[in-house]
């Protein structure tokens, strides 16, 4: 049996709307979870989270990190990650993880939505929201603002609801509209919100889902599976039972975590920076290279002053700087 | 010398090098506008109507990209190349939408004929028939002719369109990728094969270890076989193609398919839905991605890397 004492794997999801960290065992369990909020600001989210655990666990020998979400490739070089895995992958050995059997992700997170379709312990077929981010928490979190609601209290004010009316949820301008007008109709404020839910919920099924084949057991994960209300529109659309993991909110980053120690039992040591980088002064330029007629727009990153990543360009003469950085 | 200017986009990746060497057969200097970069698809797109197709707002970036630099420019007008089914009309509109966006240049339109790849005597723009004698005219087409079946006896061995040209246009033979694994891929030879608008899509499968293969290795012959089980004939050449390839690709022993199709293309709304039917048929892994002006690499290259992801678990899976 393995302890502890044996080292730690490290998951992070930068996502557009929350960063996430998990610590796991080297047998797989999470042993703590930070869910914060990205704030349009990934490194400094990230060095939040670093400095949150760092009192706890930087006496511990970290095995390997991995990085996911939207913001995998930044972070991944400021931490030195070992694994760069898109959130799709993640997520779905994630949910792997925590249900072996099952056959159908939904995934609803801030800014994306997918779809994970599962068969005998692989993804066989997996649809992502387009550019529209309708169908996700961004559009919850508008909502409540506008009804003055706090997101946490959403979901069990939409449970309340006796008679949810129907809102047009293809798009998020005019699912405001309609609101609006549902609410000067008289409607009250529980079947408003309980039809915004399955306004969502219809949208995610008509574009995210759309042609796939929803199998149970079903997974609901992501930030917004915290909000009851959407499992129990989904549930009702479906007919069918949908099932919220205990670390619905951190499944990217324990996916990824998972998959750094695929790599690690393969590989030597990890690349990780260390705890400290909480601590360090990182710095991010942007430019658009005007050495050729392709206009990349190119990302250079700075630690304590020195540069230790590039990228962005499509000829490839920016990454060599990451090639400098750790050769 | 007389500079004529040829757009690298729509159907040049069929017809662009065999058109060079009728050119310069005839003692005329073909120009081919530079691969597709921002500023000329900007250019454009503001150049374009709004209903256009990323596709066509790309041919007249080039064209915008080649005025300056050539004395005519060479606009083909392909309606029907085979019987019984058509092009794109957005292709028979090329040489009046380039007009739009010209101005004045002077153009000159190449017609498609039926049943004929590359068109007779008869096909070629006014301005050659009359300035060259027919028997300068003859034996231009006889030596396109013999490029044309070269050049795709070469795309059938595996080699991209732009590797073909070189070795086409005097470059020494580059062997073909020798990759265990492979992959297919499918979609209009213009999404394929302009790696601007794709994000370079084919080096990417190529860099995961992938040998890719697309429609233009197999020959039409092969792809008409495939149509048969269709139960009425499609219209559009194209789309034909992509079923086709589709079909030929399973038999292969591809891992999973690609298929890159164009923001607001028509034909393409209908045909993706008849490839994503056939796939479920056939269990084949099928991603389909919408190729738009926004060039959105963030989620582009999330899903091919997921898709490679699934293709290698699975793999690893079956090995076990």
């Amino acid at each position: 049996m393995r302890t502890i004492e044996d080292g730690v794997f490290l998951g992070v999801d930068v996502g557009s709307v929350s960063t996430n960290l998990v610590v796991m065992g080297a047998e797989g369990r999470i042993l703590h979870q930070i869910y914060l909020r990205t704030e349009g600001n990934p490194i400094a989210s990230v060095q939040k989270a670093f400095r949150e655990v760092a009192p706890d666990f930087d006496e511990l020998k970290v095995l390997g990190v991995g990085v996911t979400g939207s913001g995998r490739q930044l972070i991944g070089a400021i931490l030195g990650a070992d694994v760069i895995k898109n959130e799709i992958t993640a997520h779905g050995v994630a949910a792997l993880r925590a249900e072996p059997q099952v056959r159908t992700v939904l995934e609803i997170g801030g800014q994306d939505s997918k779809i994970i379709l599962i068969n005998h312990g692989v993804a066989v077929d997996f649809g992502m929201n387009t550019v529209c981010a309708a169908g996700t928490g961004s559009f919850l979190d508008q909502q409540a603002h506008r009804l003055n609601l706090s997101i946490a209290e959403f979901g069990d004010i939409a449970l309340r609801a006796k008679n949810p009316v129907r809102i047009a949820g293809r798009c998020s301008v005019f699912a405001e509209s309609d609101m609006i007008h549902k609410q000067q109709m008289g409607h009250s404020l529980e079947d408003i919100v309980a039809g915004l839910c399955e306004a969502l919920v219809r949208n995610y099924l008509n574009n995210v889902g759309k042609g796939k084949e929803i199998i149970p057991p079903i997974l609901f994960q992501g930030g917004v599976a915290a909000n009851a209300g959407i499992k129990k529109a989904f549930e009702k659309e479906l007919g069918l039972e949908v099932v919220v993991p205990e670390y619905y909110a951190t499944m990217g980053a324990w996916g990824v975590a998972l998959l750094a120690q695929e790599e690690k039992a393969e590989y030597g040591n990890s690349g990780f920076r260390g705890f400290q980088l909480g601590e360090e002064k990182i710095g991010v330029d942007s430019f658009e290279c005007v050495d050729c007629p392709n206009r990349c727009e190119v990302i250079t990153v700075r630690i304590n002053e020195r540069p230790v990543s590039g990228w962005g360009g499509r000829c490839g003469k920016w990454q060599r700087i990451n090639a400098e950085a750790t050769g | 010398m007389i500079k004529i200017g040829i757009p690298r986009a729509l159907l040049y990746y069929w017809y662009g090098p065999i058109w060079q060497v009728f050119l310069t057969e005839l003692g005329l200097s073909p120009l081919v506008s530079a691969p597709t970069g921002k500023k000329l698809l900007n250019a454009g797109v503001k150049a374009a109507v709004d209903e256009a197709c990323l596709p066509v707002k790309v041919f007249l970036g080039h064209t915008l990209a080649l005025k300056s630099k050539c004395d005519v420019l060479l606009i083909p007008r392909l309606v029907s190349i085979n019987r019984k089914d058509y092009i794109c009309p957005k292709f028979m509109g090329l040489p009046e939408m380039t007009k739009q966006a010209v101005g004045d240049h002077p153009i000159m339109v190449w017609k498609s004929e039926k049943n004929c790849a590359l068109g007779s005597a008869k096909a070629l723009p006014e301005a050659l028939r009359q300035g060259f004698s027919y028997g300068q005219i003859r034996k231009g087409l006889r030596k396109a002719e013999q490029a044309f079946r070269a050049y795709y006896h070469l795309l059938q061995q595996g080699l991209l369109p732009v590797e073909a040209e070189k070795v086409l246009l005097g470059g020494a033979l580059l062997s073909p990728e020798k990759s265990q694994r492979a992959i297919g891929l499918i979609g209009h030879p213009y999404c394929l094969y302009d790696s601007f608008i794709n994000l370079d899509t084919i080096g990417l499968l190529r860099r995961y270890g992938f040998k890719v293969l697309a429609p233009e290795f197999f020959t039409p012959q092969q792809i008409e076989v495939e149509l048969g089980v269709l139960a009425k004939p499609l219209f559009w050449t194209l789309s034909q193609r992509i079923f086709g390839t589709f079909r030929l690709l399973c038999k292969q022993k591809v891992e999973g398919v690609i298929y890159l199709s164009a923001f607001a293309c028509g034909p393409e709304a209908l045909i993706g839905e008849l490839i994503k039917k056939e796939a479920k048929v056939l269990g084949l892994p099928l991603l389909q991605l919408d190729l738009d002006e926004h060039s959105g690499e963030a989620g582009f290259v999330t899903r091919i890397e997921a898709f490679i992801d699934l293709l290698n678990r699975k793999r690893r899976l079956s090995c076990v």
